[in-house]
């Protein structure tokens, strides 16, 4: 005979569970469940931001390629590529990009109707981390986690992405960004709060502050240097090996290009050689960075892709005052990397 | 496994809470409580369910041992041999390393070996266990069982095997003996309701509390007077609540079994000094140190000098169960000190306005708390001494949000009763606030499971 008393305690609980998902898909503060609803997203990032600026972008007018890559390769410009090469390019980059981000936008915009026949992807070393965490931002971002779920359908994976997904919304973390989401829409704020970078309708990136600082003559580039060093050095402090899994992602999107007859051009991607030396003196960046040289050089061979290595600014004749910090080129290193892929790409038949 | 942790919630305590109840005989319930203790204990490191069964096998066959023993020797022969296997291993286990580096550092050389050796953890309380039932047998206070499950069921009992309470197994032979009744319905509200209290003071309080006082700990050295204060009143509430948390979650987990754990703590922020302090705070170590050290070892019943001495040594080795640090032992001597100024000092704390007195226990015990929570002596110095205000100050102060914090604690603490002064009762206003207080605890611990204190102990 079950106890009355239990039972009452799992209705209420049940109840209260039930009338907390209903709240939950109701205010969707972090697109779990499904499209937006009656409130906007709390979280504006740059995969939502270039998701909205794409179909916006392929909707005037269908592109022709999109740039795949991290912040690291915001600043390649659409409007050169298509100066030098005549393709419409959208540039898709975003921020701590991974192989499943790649892998995910790649998808996402082929499953959004555009026909591609170039993919430009700047490659970072650490995308390719041995942890397997995927970035919060990309985990909240139900579009592309729908494309990634489709690779895995019918696995255990799959279920576990379903059930973190669901269980995360169990948070007081979560309930804070209910309130916020619902706050924010009674009282939404009197004009646009002043933002650090902005993207161009190509997806370009323009670096708002720092453009600031150096027009002032106030912006200090050593200063940048140092300052980006702890950054990376977390982002490399565990790093041991190349992931496998994040190779598989890699190869898959190379595999379905080949399969649609898409030229791939990947670059291996630059930082300022301070930060490479502090990085080899701390972690094991050195390392990783000849696995990556040498995978990559196996992708040129199974998937007959171009391949750069502008890991050292050197290979590409960088100018040394064109970096924003440690990691991050400005427009005129940009342009020189930009201007290598197109001249290659032409080269190859493009 | 912690209590708080989705595959406990989810996956272990259903499943062994549903086949408690499909069972129907004592036999199938002992061996189900076993083989559940075992699993949870395992979920650390299976190899150690060996050492607890070895543990547990040696004192069962000392206890029947001394029961059918007819001379007093061969009782005491029993007795001594199960003590000593009991102590070298919790000797060898939680100690050695730290006697051996005591030992190399007086003599200035490594004379003794340093291994590399994995604290079992629970070690502390099932040695306390099977010590409590073996003495409890020798004196007659309890039958030895001669059904084995049983006693396994009892050591190994998983609401009470990791961090206690320690329980003696004359507390609930009475509930193992009928395990096979059916749950009264007062018994589900009650384990129902200790475990949603418990969930709410390590989940909400506990955690909320350690998240501002770890970092702040972790560089001692930039604490401001405020910030020493701070930190200190928030380690002396983390462990309150994190520790009686722990404690009421395993009561109500006993109760939802049918075993009546007994209390552990009766809000000891309100105690009249340093020895009712002692009887609300982790009641069943202070009463186990009582029982089996202080009043064996004479009590006071051999003049003042000699129980001063019994009382410092019981709570020399109150402070070496903790761990093996002095800081735990100097923690420990420091409560033995006060305790016996406690006794020498009542004709005049007895006059003493009670908040005032209560008010200067609780300064007295939060200093104790310092020792407890430095790592070494370096840090207590350095703690206590920006406590007062001297040395150099640091940066790190009080949050607005922890002080509000800190003030809620101090006012719960001091106003609101005990968890066993709750009547919880079978009622659909008590299921509906359980499943609240359960659910809004749920959403606290964010999707991740933290450690309870007194696991490393």
């Amino acid at each position: 005979m079950p106890s009355r008393f239990a039972l009452l305690f799992l209705t209420f609980l049940s109840a209260l569970v039930g009338c907390y998902i209903a709240a939950a898909a109701i205010v969707n503060p972090r697109l779990d469940f499904g499209g937006r609803l009656l409130f906007p997203p709390l979280v504006r990032d740059s995969r939502q931001e270039k998701m909205d600026l794409f179909e916006r972008f392929n909707g005037q007018r269908p592109v022709d390629g999109v740039i795949l890559g991290s912040s690291r390769s915001m600043l390649l410009a659409p409007a050169d590529l298509e100066s030098l090469t005549g393709k419409r390019v959208f540039n898709f980059s975003v921020d701590s990009a991974r192989a499943e981000d790649y892998l995910a936008i790649f998808d996402w915009v082929r499953s959004h109707g555009a026909r591609l026949n170039v993919l430009l992807l700047g490659l970072d070393v650490e995308a390719l981390h041995d942890n397997d965490q995927w970035d919060l931002r990309l985990k909240r971002n139900v579009d592309l986690m729908r494309e990634l779920e489709k690779q895995q359908q019918g696995t255990y994976e799959e279920l576990q992405l379903v059930r973190r997904r669901f269980m995360s919304a169990f948070t007081m973390s979560y309930v804070y960004d209910m309130v916020n989401v619902v706050s924010m829409a009674a009282h939404p704020p009197p004009q646009p709060v002043s933002r650090a970078n902005t993207f161009d309708e190509a997806g370009l990136l323009h670096y708002v502050f720092l453009d600031q600082s150096l027009a002032a003559g106030t912006f200090d580039r050593d200063k940048q240097i140092v300052g980006s060093q702890e950054e990376y050095l977390g982002r490399f402090i565990g790093m041991t090996t190349l992931s496998k899994r994040r190779k598989e992602y890699i190869e898959t999107l190379l595999k379905n290009a080949k399969d649609h007859g898409i030229a791939v051009a990947l670059w291996i991607t630059p930082i300022h050689q301070t930060l490479a030396d502090y990085l080899g003196r701390k972690t094991q960046y050195s390392r990783l960075l000849m696995e990556t040289r040498v995978y990559a050089a196996e992708l040129r061979r199974r998937y007959d892709i171009l391949v750069f290595d502008f890991s050292e600014p050197r290979f590409f004749g960088a100018i040394d005052s064109g970096w924003y910090d440690g990691a991050h080129m400005d427009t005129r290193n940009a342009a020189l990397i930009t201007k290598k892929v197109a001249v290659g790409l032409l080269k190859h038949g493009l | 496994m912690v209590f708080n942790s989705n595959v406990f919630l989810f996956l272990f305590f259903p499943i062994v809470f549903v086949l408690f109840h499909l069972s129907t005989t004592k036999r199938q319930r002992y061996i189900l409580l076993t083989l559940s203790g075992y699993v949870f204990y395992g979920f650390w490191d299976w190899r150690y369910c060996f050492l607890l069964a070895f543990s547990s096998i040696v004192s069962f066959v000392s206890a029947l041992m001394i029961q059918r023993s007819e001379g007093a020797s061969g009782k005491r022969l029993w007795l001594v041999m199960s003590i000593c296997v009991d102590l070298a291993l919790l000797g060898f286990f939680k100690y050695y390393n730290f006697a051996a580096s005591t030992v190399n550092g007086l003599a200035g050389n490594p004379a003794l070996p340093l291994f590399n050796i994995i604290l079992p953890v629970g070690i502390s309380f099932y040695t306390f266990h099977t010590i409590s039932y073996i003495v409890d047998v020798a004196q007659g206070r309890v039958n030895a069982t001669s059904d084995i499950w049983e006693y396994f069921s009892y050591v190994c009992l998983f609401s009470q095997l990791v961090a206690g309470p320690i329980v003696r197994f004359r507390q609930i032979e009475e509930d193992l003996e009928h395990i096979d009744r059916g749950l009264p319905e007062d018994y589900v509200a009650r384990g129902v309701g200790f475990f949603a209290v418990g969930m709410v003071k390590k989940v909400i309080v506990a955690d909320t509390i350690a998240r501002t006082v770890n970092p702040m700990l972790a560089d001692y050295g930039a604490l401001s007077t405020a910030g020493a204060w701070g930190a200190a009143l928030g380690y002396t509430y983390q462990l309150y609540y994190d520790f009686s948390g722990y404690s009421d979650m395993a009561v109500g987990l006993g109760y939802l079994f049918g075993i009546r754990i007994p209390q552990n703590f009766n809000v000891p922020y309100q105690a009249l000094g340093i020895r009712d302090f002692w009887r609300r705070w982790h009641m069943s170590l202070s009463s186990w140190l009582r029982d089996y050290v202080y009043i064996s070892l004479g009590g006071n019943r051999k003049g003042t000098m000699r129980t001063r001495f019994n009382l410092l040594l019981a709570m020399f080795l109150g402070g070496l169960w903790h761990g093996a640090n002095w800081t735990f032992v100097v923690w420990g001597l420091y409560h033995g000190a006060l305790l016996i100024v406690d006794r020498a000092a009542e004709p005049l704390t007895s006059r003493l306005p009670k908040l005032v007195f209560r008010g200067f226990t609780f300064l007295l015990v939060i200093v104790g708390w310092v020792l407890f929570r430095s790592s070494d002596f370096h840090m207590a110095a350095v703690w206590l001494t920006k406590m007062v205000g001297l040395g150099p100050s640091g940066a790190t102060g009080v949050s607005a949000f922890f002080l509000a914090v800190l003030l809620v604690c101090v006012a719960a603490s001091n106003v609101l009763p005990a968890s066993w002064d709750f009547e919880i009762r079978p009622t659909v206003r008590w299921a509906a606030a359980c499943a609240v207080s359960f659910f809004v605890a749920y959403l606290f611990m964010n999707g991740r499971e933290t450690v309870f204190l007194y696991y490393q102990f």
